[in-house]
């Protein structure tokens, strides 16, 4: 086993997941007439949520949602750690090539753990509306994780972010690393 | 039985041809009419249509300059933009406007409508003469000052909330100031008394002048108001001196360039008549210059009294400062130098003359004392050797302003039109062009009061528009009673002859306006004012000991928090509002039902308002500018209890 020159893929991957740990993972823009000088718009990252959070409200308001929704905000606790700890096995797996496929695997499981748990987010955002709201014709809804929503005259367009797309590049990376490493494996076996 | 050819031939061909003629001439007549008709929108000058179907925001892209134009009677300004023509605001300063949240329930305003020295509450003005803050002579795009002429007030307006932000009182006189100007860097402006006083004793006695009441003859002179306008300065006012005289001051304009250091100023009534007719008595009037540094020798020297209206007021004696005269055309009106600071063009209003004072001359005339006489200890420098030209050009004519080309353009209140005249000396070689004639003649509708040029008081002036502010309006537009809408008209004067592109009605009555470009003001215009980290959490607390109860309001569509509070009839009423808006154009008001309270409060703005609850009952208040779909719903109440009735359980409580 080569143990002496650390696997490259590895190596940017943990550099991706650390790089990807301040920025924003997911975004929601708003198209609202009211607001032609410019769109509203949200950020999602690991460690918190920041936008036009105010505005978001008022306008809410009339349909019943609140941002953020009632949910149990310890995924902005839990996430970031997983991050640090995705970093943490990914360089591992660059020096020590036996954590390889440990480090290929995990990134996609969190991947469709938060995209599961963002989803069911927007579901209670969508749902758990105000009894009290002034505008009852707006039935609940579900926004995409990814996608368009229109809500009365509300166009939201609903994104991952750079983060993810660094998320993605780097379980990618380390994916293709494991993959050259097994066929050099294969190539030593057969030598 | 023979048939008469010929017969029938004639009998068929005359309704033939005369039929033939008339779907001729109709045919003709279609196809002229409506096949050839001139296609309006493509007539003369097309950069000057407007575009077919018009694009949204075609004007905020397009217009090039904002206009501020003196609301006279209004008591403000409106704004509107240029090329376009649209109004876009007013600026109330001097009369209340609820709709602005002009309302002297407002402390802030109220301060501004209180006369410092009666208490009184003022509510009227008359707006009369902008003048842009200028650094070197050339607008900065800071603030716009102006005057009220009524009350003898000034006003400074902030350019990036479009609201006054101070005002200043002329201490020592009953009002009736009229010409105003700002100094090229916006460190001193000038401030005419046109209406001769009866001034305190002190002020009789350092002049040596013993005013009788009924018979005059009175005095006057002018205010000097310290501006800390340098860069960095925040605009603060201040009346500084007071230089008193035998005469009044109409037009006022502070010198640059050649003129700099020199208040110029002109007196339609060097007769000191106390009546009209009297006041155009004599064959001439004068021009003034005063040396500022003079006025300052004279404070610093100690050669000031002060009255006990206004101790911290230099009063200056005329004869205490360097002022010379020369003679102009008869009850002068307009007063406005070239851009370079060479020229001085004044008109005669009750002549047909404009003349041109040369400030080079005039410098040279005071250094080798070329008098011809003088009059109430006053040198008045040799016509002949302070005069450029001397122009016969119309009746009735009033102000001047400048373009960047080097033409001077003059108004004429009878003709109806403005005259453009090349100037002369080294203007000369920007037009080449003969000096001192009439090159264009631009016809106005009608009976032109002030004309303007973006930036033409300045030394930069932006040209390319000219607007005719004509006083009187008659047919221009649709009828609609006898007061009749004042008339701006605009022309291009990138060619000549002009070419006269928009007509505007607006309100009355505007007197000077001034035009600066856009890229000086929408990058400085606030749309929300910034709220603090932490703003003053909703309640109600009563104050037995003063009887005042302090309301501690959110504003946020849709809806007052409180929105109900409870009041012992007879006490002071704070409602300190908060509007927790941070996004464009959501004004909301508050209006109180019955209670004479309607104001507007912007995005993101901290405001109070005061009033006695006198009467009894349940009052709602609402909201008074459309803020959302459930704007209507955005009202409470405010419930007044005699106070033979009120307990404490009475009091507002969080619920």
């Amino acid at each position: 086993m080569n143990r002496k020159r650390p696997l490259k893929p590895a190596l940017i991957a943990a550099a991706l997941f650390l790089v990807s740990l301040p920025l924003p993972y997911w975004t929601v823009i708003m198209k609202a007439p009211t607001y032609p000088e410019r769109n509203l718009s949200m950020r999602v990252y690991p460690t918190h949520y920041e936008g036009d959070i105010r505005e978001w409200n008022l306008i809410g308001n009339l349909v019943g949602v609140k941002v953020p929704p009632p949910i149990p905000d310890l995924a902005f606790e839990i996430v970031p750690v997983l991050i640090v700890l995705l970093t943490i096995i990914s360089l591992i797996a660059a020096f020590d090539q036996r954590w390889l496929a440990v480090s290929m695997i995990m990134p996609w499981i969190l991947l469709i753990g938060l995209t599961a748990f963002t989803q069911y987010s927007l579901y209670i955002f969508g749902h758990d509306l105000d009894p009290d709201r002034p505008l009852r014709y707006i039935e609940p809804f579900t926004p995409p994780v990814i996608g368009i929503k229109k809500i009365g005259t509300l166009l939201t367009f609903h994104l991952p972010h750079v983060g993810s797309f660094l998320f993605i590049a780097a379980s990618l990376l380390l994916y293709w690393g494991y993959r050259t490493h097994k066929k050099g494996l294969g190539k030593q076996a057969k030598a | 039985m023979t048939i008469d050819t010929q017969a029938v031939r004639k009998a068929i061909l005359t309704p033939v041809v005369i039929t033939s003629l008339i779907v001729g001439l109709l045919v003709g007549v279609i196809t002229f009419g409506i096949v050839l008709r001139p296609d309006v929108t493509s007539m003369g000058n097309s950069q000057y249509n407007r575009p077919y179907p018009m694009p949204h925001q075609y004007w905020a892209t397009t217009d090039e300059f904002y206009m501020f134009a003196s609301g006279g009677q209004q008591g403000g300004f409106y704004v509107y933009g240029i090329p376009s023509m649209k109004y876009l605001s007013e600026i109330p300063i001097f009369a209340t406007d609820q709709a602005w949240g002009w309302t002297p329930e407002n402390p802030e305003v109220r301060n501004m409508f209180t006369n410092p020295w009666t208490g009184e509450i003022v509510e009227r003005g008359d707006t009369h003469h902008p003048s842009m803050s200028r650094t070197d002579g050339v607008y900065d795009g800071r603030w716009i000052f102006i005057n009220d002429k009524m009350y003898g007030r000034v006003a400074r307006v902030g350019l990036d909330t479009f609201r006054a932000d101070e005002v200043v009182w002329m201490p020592n006189i009953t009002g009736g100031v009229h010409g105003f100007s700002v100094g090229p860097n916006t460190e001193l402006a000038v401030l005419n008394i046109e209406h001769e006083q009866v001034p305190d004793q002190v002020i009789q006695e350092h002049l040596g002048i013993e005013v009788d009441r009924i018979n005059g003859p009175y005095v006057a002179g002018f205010n000097g108001i310290a501006i800390d306008g340098l860069p960095g300065g925040d605009g603060t006012m201040e009346v500084a001196w007071q230089v008193w005289g035998p005469w009044h001051h109409d037009m006022a304009r502070i010198g640059w360039g050649v003129s700099d250091g020199w208040i110029i100023n002109t007196s339609y009534n060097s007769e000191r008549a106390l009546s009209a007719v009297p006041m155009f008595g004599r064959e001439y009037d004068y021009l003034y210059f005063w040396n500022i540094a003079s006025i300052e020798k004279a404070i610093a020297d100690g050669k000031y009294v002060t009255t006990e209206q206004a101790p911290d007021v230099a009063v200056i004696s005329w004869k205490d400062v360097e002022v010379y005269m020369t003679k102009i055309p008869l009850n002068p009106h307009g007063l406005d130098i070239s851009p370079t600071g060479k020229y001085i063009l004044t008109s005669g209003k009750a002549t047909t003359l404009i003349v041109a004072v040369d400030m080079d001359m005039v410098l040279e005339a005071i250094e080798s004392s070329d008098f011809q006489g003088e009059e109430l200890e006053v040198p008045i420098l040799t016509t002949d050797s302070v005069r450029a030209a001397s122009m016969d050009l119309g009746l009735g004519p009033t102000h001047i302003e400048f373009d960047n080309n080097g033409f001077a353009y003059v108004g004429f209140f009878v003709d109806s039109d403005a005259k453009t005249v090349p100037l002369g000396g080294p203007y000369i070689e920007k037009h080449g062009m003969e000096p001192w004639k009439v090159v264009d003649v631009l016809p106005a509708h009608y009976s032109i009061g002030h004309i303007s040029i973006p930036g033409g008081d300045s030394a930069q002036p932006y040209g390319k528009y000219f607007i005719a502010m004509n006083k009187l309006a008659k047919d221009t537009f649709l009828p609609h009673g006898p007061l009749i809408t004042e008339s701006h008209e605009l022309f291009s004067i990138d060619e000549q002859p002009a070419v006269l592109i928009d007509q505007m009605a607006l309100g009355p009555e505007t007197h000077y306006s001034q035009g600066i470009p856009v890229s000086m003001i929408t990058p400085n215009v606030r749309g929300v004012y910034t709220l603090p980290a932490e703003t003053e959490p909703p309640r109600v607390e009563y104050d037995y000991e003063n009887q005042v109860t302090d309301v501690y309001m959110d504003v946020v569509r849709s809806w007052f928090t409180p929105d109900m509070f409870t009041v012992p009839q007879g006490w002071q009423v704070n409602i300190h509002m908060t509007s927790q808006e941070q996004a464009m154009d959501i004004t909301h008001g508050l209006a109180v039902d019955n209670y004479n309270v309607n104001t507007s409060i912007d995005p993101g703005e901290i405001k109070t308002i005061e009033f006695i609850a006198d009467k009894d009952g349940v009052h709602w208040f609402y909201c008074m500018w459309f803020c959302s779909e459930l704007h209507m719903e955005m009202r409470g109440r405010m419930i007044v209890i005699p106070q033979d009735e009120w307990n404490a359980e009475y009091e507002w409580s969080p619920s």
